[in-house]
Order: structure tokens, then sequence, then C-alpha cells
């Protein structure tokens, strides 16, 4: 595996060294990881110098950046590229390679991208920018008859699975309109960048899903408020979540959740804001 | 203790997922899933006294949420009950706040009318 090579490559302190910086300042972290995707720091090569000698130092780093993996997509990639494409529409187009490899290609398809596109550019630049690994499985829950992907909701932190009809259900912007509160492009966007934080930095549930609520806020253009749950029967679950945007409109968005699946996804706009007729 | 609290709360932990909603409580077995939903109103001061237990305090509160109705958050805590979820899955709960969630409960079955989510506790 390219990951593990460059793991064992790389000596532990300064790998820690870098994680730990990364980890108590994420943007910067973030950053210095983007930068660091092609390059080495002088910790990283004087390892490769003695493990393989100066002169076979130049010949190692190129293969290292040809096995360089950086987001993985399992499951239905092909499925993900399709759905994160409705979501992006224009300037940019998610490809996958050969095993799942992630990566994104500039088209001539020119306008305006939506906050949730330019969000999902954003952190799949981030994750697949970072040298170290991130693997999602993306799967159809509706369909799935493995017991495990009953529990995923949209995605699964422990899992590291998406579940494309969850996101798909939710729509995108370009579907449901602009200030509709959550779409599945934006949980789309949640959920990588949980999983990166997860995989990369090693964050627990609670530090992750709080990246990812930020960056999910960004892609809607509001902040989730208040997210209720109640139990509507044995079988299915009712969540509301509202979203107040910064000219005071308020918008509701409610789902039933039956066996780990999302269904019935309805939107109300609670209070029109301000300049609204 | 009525026959269906009793065979609920002697069979299996609950286990925990997480996901976008925040946290999420599961069964681990179709049993299990079954002893629940014939859970009812009945239950619920077996319920609450099995609260006070270490082993079933977590198992009481799920039940005690399913079979009220209430509107709970599942995130930062799953209707009141803090825990934590490492990267690698696994899943930390202090029992100490049994004592909290227990009198929250006693509150909320005592109140006329009943809230729709569960009182402080303060």
């Amino acid at each position: 595996m390219a990951s593990q090579s460059l793991q064992r490559l790389e000596p532990a302190p300064a790998a820690a060294a870098r994680r730990g910086q990364a980890a108590a300042s994420p943007e910067c972290g973030a950053t210095a990881r983007q930068e660091g995707a092609g390059s080495f720091d002088a910790a990283s090569v004087l390892a490769l110098q003695r493990q393989a000698g100066n002169r076979a130092v130049g010949r190692m780093l190129a293969t290292q950046r040809m096995l360089q993996r950086t987001l993985t997509a399992a499951g239905d990639a092909a499925g993900f590229a399709a759905f994160a494409n409705r979501v992006i529409g224009i300037q940019f187009e998610v490809v996958i390679g050969n095993g799942g490899v992630v990566s994104l290609r500039r088209t001539n398809v020119q306008g305006p991208p939506t906050p949730e596109a330019q969000e999902l550019v954003r952190v799949l630049q981030l994750v697949i920018g970072d040298r170290n690994n991130t693997t999602i499985e993306f799967i159809h829950g509706r369909t799935s008859t493995r017991a495990s992907d009953r529990r995923v909701m949209g995605g699964s932190f422990p899992q590291s699975k998406v579940d494309l009809d969850d996101e798909e259900a939710r729509g995108t912007q370009g579907e449901v309109g602009l200030g509709m509160g959550v779409t599945g492009g934006a949980l789309l966007v949640h959920e990588i960048l949980e999983q990166y934080r997860k995989q990369v930095f090693s964050e627990d549930f609670d530090t992750a899903h709080a990246q990812a609520l930020a960056a999910e806020a960004t892609a809607i253009g509001a902040p989730r408020g208040t997210s209720t749950t109640r139990t509507l029967n044995a079988t299915t679950r009712e969540v509301t979540k509202t979203y107040t945007y910064p000219d005071g409109r308020v918008v509701e968005v409610i789902w039933d959740v039956t066996a780990g699946n999302i269904f019935n996804v309805r939107r109300r706009v609670v209070s029109p804001g301000r300049g609204s007729p | 203790m009525t026959d269906g609290a009793a065979r609920f709360l002697s069979a299996g932990q609950v286990e925990w997922e997480a996901n976008e909603e925040g946290y999420m409580p599961y069964l681990p077995s179709e049993d299990d899933e079954q002893a629940a939903a014939r859970l009812g109103l009945d239950d619920v001061p077996e319920l609450i006294d099995a609260l006070g237990e270490t082993e079933s305090f977590v198992k009481a509160h799920v039940a005690l949420t399913r079979v009220t109705g209430v509107e709970y958050e599942s995130f930062p805590t799953w209707n009141g009950l803090a825990l934590t979820m490492d990267a690698g899955g696994s899943v930390s709960i202090d029992p100490a706040q049994r004592v909290l969630l227990a009198r929250r409960w006693r509150q909320w079955w005592a109140s006329d009318p009943r809230p729709s989510s569960l009182p402080p506790g303060d």
C-alpha cells in the first residue's frame, strides 16, 4: 500500500510533530499539509537517505509521488463521482482513477458555483492535497443487504461509509434552490471532511463532527440551529433541522428515517426574513 | 418490574453509531428490538428505576426516550446522555451521570401535562 510505504519511510517523531501542529491549528495545518503533498521535509529526506543512500533518493521520491494516494473512493466510486458532479456542476469535475483514487479536473463549463459546490471543491482539494490517505466507502443503503449498512444514516463515522441514497434524498442546491437549508451536497462535504479529520488526524467524533458542521454551514450559507429527533413508531423517527440565514430567513428541513434510510424530505420557510415581500 | 421491562433490560447492551445527526443508539439483536417494541408507558416507572443501576442505565434511558416519544438532540449529547466516540469507534460513557438523568426523567414523568422534551433537571 502506498500510504503505508510513506509512513514507514517517514520518521515517527516528525510525523507526530506535524500531526500535533495540525491538530492544534487546523487551518494552518491544512495549508501546510496541502503544500507538503508533493514535497518532503528535511527529516523525511534524511530518513530516505539513511535507508537508501543519496543516489537513490531522487528516484524514491519520484516513485512516492506516483504512488501517493490521497482520497480513495471504495464501493460505488462511480456513483459518488456522479453525485459529486451533480453538486459541483461547473468549473470542476470529480474523476475516479485506478483503485478508486479521486481527483478533480477543470472543465470548460463556466458560471458561478453554488455555495455547496464551492465548499465541496475546497474540501476535496484539501483532502486530495494531503499525502495521508482518506478512504471512504460509498454505499446504497436502500438496496444493501449488509446488516452494518442499516446503521449508516447519511454517513457512519466509525464505519467510514457514506450512503449515497441518503444524500441524494436531500438533493442539491441546483435542484432544491439556494437558501432552503441542508442539501445532500452540503452533507457530502460534511462526511468527507469528517472522515479526513478522523483518518488523518485521529480526531474523536466530537472534534471531527464540529469541524464537519462548520464546513456544512459554509456550504448551506447558514449554521445548523436546533436539531431534534422524535420517535414516530417502532421503526420510524422524524428529524427536524432549523437554519437561520443572515437576512433572518428561517427554514426547517424535516425527514423520516426508517431502517437507517431517509425518506419524505420536507422543507418549510418558517420566516421569510428581512426584505422579503 | 413488568415482564416487558425486565426482559428488555436483561438482554444485551446498547451499541452506538455516529452520523450526521450525532450519536445514535442501536440495540444489538432483533430479539432486543422486539422486546423494545413491546414496551409502553406502563413500563416507564420500572425503566426510571433502572436508571439507578450502572449496568442498565444507558439501555433504560434509550428505552425511555423511545417509549415516551420525547423530542431530543443527538449532539453534543444524546438526549442528555454525554458520551464520546474515539477515532477507532470505541465509546465511553460516565455512569455518574445516571443520577441527573434519573432526576430529569422523574420530573418529566411527574409533570402534568408532560413536556415535549426532558426538563433540565436543575
